[in-house]
């Protein structure tokens, strides 16, 4: 049947019209059907988010685990009854080891996970200050995770003014764990207030910041049965209380097999006051493992009295490595070594191939050159 | 007159038909594209990416004019984004009030030497200023110029590879940077821009600058709003992301490579649409120059803002963003069609120009016609009341579509789509 109006199109009909309706119904009973997905996505969201929580809950259940394997109920000093305090017969390798123990694989990153996921990093920075005792010590505990400049401004406050010894103490194993303590003297004066005869706790603590003796240190790296986080712990503190003899010994590790050992030997080291030779410099830039070749890069960057192009040379092949992190201490490197350094970092921009190393690179020239590079608009 | 009514018909049909199959298509490619950033999603959110030497670092640039009242409340949320490594960077546009005062007072400021190159223009800097307790965060109060003379600046004083812009009002979510920063830290190095889904925020909870519970809004016009924000923002830009050609990114809310937008000379100073003038210029670029880029879109609702309320402010806020496309496009017209500028040349600004700059006039067109060909006897009642039912259901199952993209795009991201 013609229908009126064919005008609209050329040889409409009432096909046209069937045809529309057809699409107009079909369209109707998929937005019927998108409402019903939708309506089916926001129960099955609710019950997804249902078990996040969940999973939350987990979390929050294996950090209160931690925190029970970490602390005693019962008085860690006989001054202090009532006070739950940290286990103070755990070490700190003692207590690492149980954290990894409470967790899978993958110990310091899975903490970080279950603990990161939160804001803890506020919430830690802000119960140094207040809430319980027990919770500011675990903040203190906590912050280390976080390399954050602020941590280390609340740890040193922490430790300067907290009325509680036992934060105080939390806050300078803290800072040393950072590396960011204060001298000796200082820090024992502050954990001690006015106790003339140190607990335990807090000699354990200077220890750590210490290291123990020299000849202790080499016999415990030696020994086959001490474990190998122990051994770590002991050359970086060789690297710390640098005795005589340390650069020596130290240099035996320079290619042990093992590089959880290989890495702070060099790390140590290069925190020695010495001068190494380009000989002990070229090792490390060459040796596969990038916390090394950085090492030798910051070495290099010492030696202020070889030839500027010596050490140029150096740099600008450790501008090329493939881990960022040497590239971006090469660019320090070059940076510090002055004008002729920011000049030859300008020079190699175009050779480098990576866009974040480029990055970085531009904006130390940026930074550090005298005139701005023109750069096309 | 019986050719021309049927040639303008079958124009404005086929139109139609196109435009709703592009629709069509935009919504399998933006579950694509939704599917595909899930996937990345599970390890972006991997704790390794909170690594300080794992993520690039962010300058959030937020420029600020006139804007005392709410400036402390929404720098101090920024403050408190979970990211290990970002800066706020505050730029006073010469406001009149008292948004600089209130800024130095809240955080306690003081003036600041922070050296920095001149690399793109903008007006004169009257002062930076920092405070040591709050390192992340850069006050800069400089001479008016406008939104994106105020970015010039704050690229120009920004230390951190990316660079986030941000407009003064827009709430962040605390996950925002991780979120949008994942496109990066896949590919970083052709990863040149990143947006992120824009939310409305009215009707919804919102407290110390944060929305705590999302809700719909209780009015008209921002309902229809979040409706077209899910199509607009969701739908189309997953779409295009999925094409590898996102040719806006919101002003409100978009990450970007510092050093790439300061080589083509940062924001243009001469349009309104500086954040769609600037992704194109980006595509432009990087094309004429033979360089391999992406530039993306992620699903994630990372940012919110508050949708007009009254139709003075709507029509004002929609004739910006009309007349910043058509600049847009009449400064870039080589692009249009173009085969030289692959799928920007040849299908997404073609797709801007078609249903953006065109699509409306033609709407218009037919609307008027309507009635008059009535009124002539040349309309079909039956034929125009089934075109009708077209229009409207195939519109309305486009936009329930788009609002289960969305809700999908909500899912925790340790679910599996």
């Amino acid at each position: 049947m013609p229908i009126d109006g064919t005008y609209l199109l050329p040889g409409a009909s009432e096909y046209q019209v069937l045809l529309l309706l057809y699409l107009a119904i079909a369209s109707v009973v998929f937005a019927v059907l998108s409402v019903i997905i939708w309506l089916w996505l926001i129960l099955h969201r609710s019950r997804a988010l249902r078990r996040e929580e969940d999973e939350r809950r987990q979390r929050e259940e294996l950090a209160d685990r931690l925190a029970g394997l970490l602390f005693s109920a019962e008085p860690a000093a006989p001054n202090a009854p009532g006070l739950v305090l940290p286990r103070i017969d755990l070490g700190f390798v003692e207590t690492i080891q149980r954290i990894r123990e409470a967790l899978d694989p993958g110990g310091r990153e899975r903490l970080r996970d279950i603990l990161g996921r939160t804001p803890l990093r506020r919430l830690s920075l802000r119960r140094v200050y207040r809430g319980s005792v027990e919770k500011q010590v675990i903040a203190c505990q906590v912050l280390p995770l976080f390399d954050d400049p602020e941590v280390v401004h609340a740890l040193r406050e922490t430790l300067k003014n907290h009325g509680a010894e036992v934060v105080r103490i939390a806050a300078a194993r803290a800072l040393i764990e950072l590396d960011a303590a204060p001298p000796l003297r200082v820090m024992l004066a502050q954990l001690t207030a006015d106790n003339h005869d140190p607990p335990m706790i807090v000699k354990d603590v200077l220890f750590r910041a210490a290291g123990r003796s020299p000849e202790q240190i080499f016999q415990a790296v030696c020994d086959e049965s001490v474990q190998p986080v122990l051994k770590v712990f002991m050359v970086e503190a060789l690297g710390r209380i640098a005795p005589p003899g340390a650069d020596v010994f130290l240099r035996t590790f320079f290619h042990h097999p093992e590089p959880g050992l290989r890495g702070p030997a060099w790390e140590a080291y290069a925190r020695l006051p010495l001068n190494p030779g380009l000989d002990v410099i070229d090792a490390a830039l060459k040796d596969p493992l990038p916390r090394v070749r950085a090492v030798g890069v910051g070495l290099l960057a010492r030696r202020r009295d070889y030839a500027p192009g010596t050490r140029i040379t150096r740099l600008k092949r450790a501008l090329r490595d493939k881990d960022w992190w040497v590239t971006y201490q090469a660019i320090q490197a070059l940076v510090r070594v002055g004008e002729r350094g920011v000049d030859a970092l300008a020079e190699a921009l175009l050779s480098l191939s990576d866009e974040t190393s480029v990055d970085m690179a531009l904006a130390a020239v940026l930074e550090n050159r005298r005139t701005t590079p023109a750069i096309s608009v | 007159m019986l050719f021309f009514i049927q040639s303008l018909s079958a124009v404005i049909l086929a139109f139609a038909i196109l435009q709703n199959l592009f629709y069509l298509l935009m919504v399998v490619l933006a579950v694509n594209e939704l599917i595909l950033n899930r996937r990345f999603s599970l390890l972006a959110r991997d704790p390794i990416l909170m690594d300080h030497h794992t993520v690039p670092g962010i300058s959030i640039l937020v420029p600020a004019y006139n804007e005392s009242a709410t400036i402390v409340e929404s720098v101090t949320s920024l403050l408190n984004l979970r990211y290990p490594n970002y800066e706020v960077v505050v730029i006073n546009d010469g406001s009149t009030d008292e948004t600089a005062r209130t800024l130095i007072e809240a955080f306690d400021l003081r003036t600041s030497e922070r050296a920095y190159p001149r690399v793109v223009k903008h007006e004169r800097v009257r002062g930076l200023y920092a405070n040591p307790r709050y390192p992340n965060l850069l006050f800069v109060d400089k001479n008016n110029g406008g939104k994106a003379d105020a970015l010039n600046a704050g690229l120009n004083v920004a230390r951190k590879s990316l660079f986030c812009a941000v407009d003064a009002d827009s709430i962040l979510n605390p996950d925002s940077l991780l979120d949008v920063v994942k496109p990066f830290v896949e590919d970083p190095i052709e990863c040149l821009a990143v947006g992120g889904t824009i939310r409305i925020a009215n009707g919804s909870r919102i407290e110390r600058g944060m929305v705590t519970e999302e809700r719909v809004p209780a009015s008209v016009l921002p309902l229809f709003q979040t409706v077209e924000y899910f199509r607009a923002f969701l739908l189309s830009r997953l779409a295009f992301s999925n094409l590898r050609g996102v040719g806006i990114i919101s002003g409100a809310f978009g990450l970007f490579k510092r050093d790439a937008v300061m080589q083509i000379g940062g924001y243009r100073l001469d349009t309104v649409g500086e954040d769609m003038e600037l992704v194109i210029r980006l595509h432009r670029h990087a094309i004429e120059h033979g360089i391999p880029y992406k530039i993306r879109n992620v699903p994630e609702p990372v940012c919110w803002t508050e949708a007009p309320e009254d139709l003075r402010i709507l029509r004002r806020q929609r004739t910006r963003w009309q007349r910043g496309m058509l600049e847009t496009l009449f400064n870039h017209r080589t692009m249009l069609f173009n085969p030289a500028y692959g799928r920007m040349g040849t299908f997404i600004m073609p797709y801007f120009f078609l249903f953006d700059v065109v699509g409306p006039v033609l709407d218009l067109v037919g609307l008027i016609c309507i009635p008059i060909l009535f009124g002539l006897g040349f309309l079909s009642p039956e034929f125009f009341l089934a075109y009708f039912a077209v229009v409207i259901f195939f519109g309305i199952f486009l936009s329930m579509l788009s609002i289960v993209v969305g809700e999908l795009s909500l899912f925790p991201v340790s679910y599996h789509i």
